[in-house]
């Protein structure tokens, strides 16, 4: 989803060409303008889509009963499908690496055994390192008007910031949430609440975002937090700790023989 | 294959396992990162109680891993470790304990100890001239996608009963050419002897439609022999091994295979695994593989070389059919709950392994375990009995 920073998107021709205007509060459009849903949708994707990123994370597991861990990692991403990450903290899972060159295709690389496995259909429902966050929720297709149709169900102001609310149905039946509802920011084009659902109509995970700052002429969310529905005692919070975009990664990161031992 | 050295430490490696251990102690974990090299490892402790032959028996063991990891530039990397490990309670153990009734009065009756180790679990160095990667030392050959039951794993077999336990690295050279994104091609030798009766393997991967596939061809020259009454019993055989394996997902359902065909000492054989996995929408995860050994009987008795091999690591299983399955869930707060068990399909004896995983602390594990087994007296697990251990795990 587009809450996940190390997974990002390549620029559609309109997208490049909102995601010009965005840069200048001044040419944005007005709230009241009411735009249609696929317009927001690619607005969304325009902001929240790049070509290349690395970025430094905390994830921060929170326990009902108080306890908490904390987790780092550095991930280096290009374009819709080639991510790479590490974790550099704590000592327990330092090391450990993720690979992906696109939506069915992860591996793990896990630095005890020395070893890469290939994260294989229904795994991908398995929390990320203990997180709500799934290997699938890393593993979806960031470009939101590929995979839904959508409707405006309303506006709503969310945490003082005035919102568009929308409802989206997948067009396909193999994507991880069937339908979603979001919560975008009518002025920055950022999710600020995501709900995602089961086929049934069960809501499985609840995002809220926020910390919204400019990098490079765009609006980012610096802190996801993720409920899961189906994880009750827990909640897992993301925080960004350096987020560049744009930057120049070397195409060697994101090969096996890397993940399995590479510099970097 | 070489094995962890036992004894006093030498002056240079007392000296290197201190600045391992004592350097980050002392500097903290910024300064052991700050010449680019990062120093990691844990402690560990166990406790293990079991029952075999109607005696209870226990064994107490701390272990300290200390891992440094130091890169120099973009094409030059090194890794080592060392593990000293010190044991106490039942320090020994009797031959006679491991066989069926019928082989014990031939066992000797000396007992064999169980001695405090120190080794270097791996050290190696990662050199990469261009496309070209070259690893020397003593390194991690893990190869294969099964579970439990990996054929092409030719260098370190899993322990079957606990198969995700960290192994030790194999001496060995090893030059890699990538030949894609998600794949390459390796050329491994193990010096082992001499030139000729040293193992050498090619290893090819790739990544095809969505699947990713592997071959070898591995020439070993095993050694079987072993000491029994004082009788030489096996030898050392030229084996030739074809392999691969194939890993990839239907419907959502994750399918690997995994086998060899072997030529050893005259006489030929498959090994072959099939296994599969699904998570299911509430975390839990489900696991089977089963595993085909062609050297293997289909039924008890077994002959007194099998076990022995067995013991020594050179066979896998006695039986032609193995089964093993498992499922582990992600229960209340840190806690991880798994049942898994073995079968041998032949003679129906089974190990039935429980365990339970508590992260105690953001760098502290403690583990459960238990094992349980059953079968008619000389089956393959019919004399394994029951017990289990508790572990803590401290990383820093």
């Amino acid at each position: 989803m587009t809450s996940v920073a190390w997974k990002p998107g390549s620029r559609t021709p309109v997208g490049m060409l909102v995601a010009a205007l965005i840069g200048c509060p001044g040419l944005c459009p007005a709230v009241s303008a009411q735009p249609s849903a696929e317009e927001i949708l690619r607005r969304v994707d325009a902001n929240m889509t790049f070509d290349t990123a690395r970025t430094t994370a905390r994830m921060i597991i929170s326990y009902s009963d108080g306890d908490v861990r904390e987790l780092e990692f550095t991930s280096w991403a290009q374009g819709e499908d080639r991510s790479f990450l590490e974790f550099t903290s704590p000592a327990r899972d330092a090391g450990s690496r993720f690979l992906r060159l696109g939506p069915d295709l992860m591996w793990i690389y896990l630095p005890r055994v020395g070893k890469s496995v290939r994260i294989q259909g229904h795994m991908l429902r398995q929390g990320l390192m203990g997180s709500d966050f799934s290997y699938g929720d890393a593993s979806e297709n960031p470009s939101l008007i590929e995979d839904y149709d959508a409707v405006i169900e309303g506006q709503e102001e969310l945490d003082g910031r005035p919102t568009w609310i929308l409802h989206l149905t997948g067009r396909t039946r193999d994507l991880a949430y069937p339908s979603e509802r979001l919560w975008i920011d009518a002025e920055r084009w950022v999710p600020l609440k995501e709900e995602r659902y089961a086929r049934s109509g069960r809501l499985l995970k609840t995002a809220t975002l926020g910390d919204v700052r400019q990098v490079g002429g765009r609006w980012y969310p610096f802190r996801v937090t993720l409920d899961n529905a189906l994880q009750a005692d827990t909640s897992t919070t993301l925080e960004f700790i350096a987020f560049e975009l744009e930057v120049s990664i070397p195409d060697e990161i994101f090969t096996l023989r890397h993940l399995e031992g590479g510099n970097l | 294959m070489s094995r962890p050295a036992t004894g006093s430490f030498s002056p240079p490696l007392l000296l290197t396992g201190l600045l391992l251990i004592v350097g980050p102690l002392v500097a903290g974990p910024r300064a052991a990162r700050a010449q680019g090299a990062v120093f990691t490892g844990y402690f560990e402790h166990q406790y293990t109680l079991a029952r075999r032959d109607g005696a209870w028996s226990h064994l107490d063991y701390d272990r300290l891993r200390a891992d440094i990891d130091a890169e120099a530039g973009r094409s030059t990397r090194a890794s080592a470790a060392i593990i000293w490990q010190i044991f106490r309670g039942n320090t020994s153990i009797r031959l006679r304990e491991l066989l069926p009734d019928r082989f014990k009065p031939l066992a000797p009756s000396a007992p064999i100890p169980i001695e405090d180790q120190h080794f270097i679990n791996h050290a190696f160095i990662v050199l990469r001239p261009g496309p070209v990667t070259i690893t020397a030392g003593k390194q991690y050959l893990a190869w294969g996608r099964g579970m439990v039951f990996n054929p092409t794993e030719l260098f370190r077999p899993k322990n079957l009963l606990e198969p995700t336990y960290e192994r030790e690295g194999i001496g060995a050279i090893q030059a890699s050419v990538a030949t894609g994104r998600l794949g390459d091609i390796s050329l491994v030798y193990v010096p082992d002897g001499g030139p000729r009766s040293s193992p050498k393997v090619l290893r090819v991967r790739q990544h095809l439609a969505g699947w990713d596939l592997s071959a070898l061809v591995a020439e070993l020259h095993e050694s079987t022999t072993i000491d029994f009454m004082g009788q030489p019993i096996g030898g050392t055989e030229r084996r030739l091994v074809f392999g691969g394996d194939v890993t990839g997902e239907v419907l959502g359902f994750g399918l690997w295979a995994e086998a060899t065909w072997n030529r050893h000492a005259g006489a030929s054989w498959w090994e072959l695994t099939l296994g599969g996995n699904t998570t299911l929408p509430w975390g839990t995860l489900l696991a089977i593989e089963g595993f085909y050994d062609g050297r293997g009987q289909w039924d008890a008795p077994y002959p007194l070389t099998s076990w022995l091999a067995r013991l020594t690591g050179a066979r896998r299983t006695l039986g032609k059919g193995m089964l093993f399955a498992t499922l582990s869930h992600p229960a209340w707060q840190l806690w991880t709950f798994g049942l898994s068990g073995l079968a041998n399909t032949g003679d129906r004896s089974v190990v039935i392994l429980p365990t339970v995983l508590y992260s105690f602390a953001q760098n502290v594990d403690l583990t459960l375990y238990g094992y349980l087994s059953g079968g008619a007296e000389g089956t393959e697990f019919g004399s394994q009995g029951q017990g289990g251990f508790i572990r803590a795990r401290v990383y820093f």
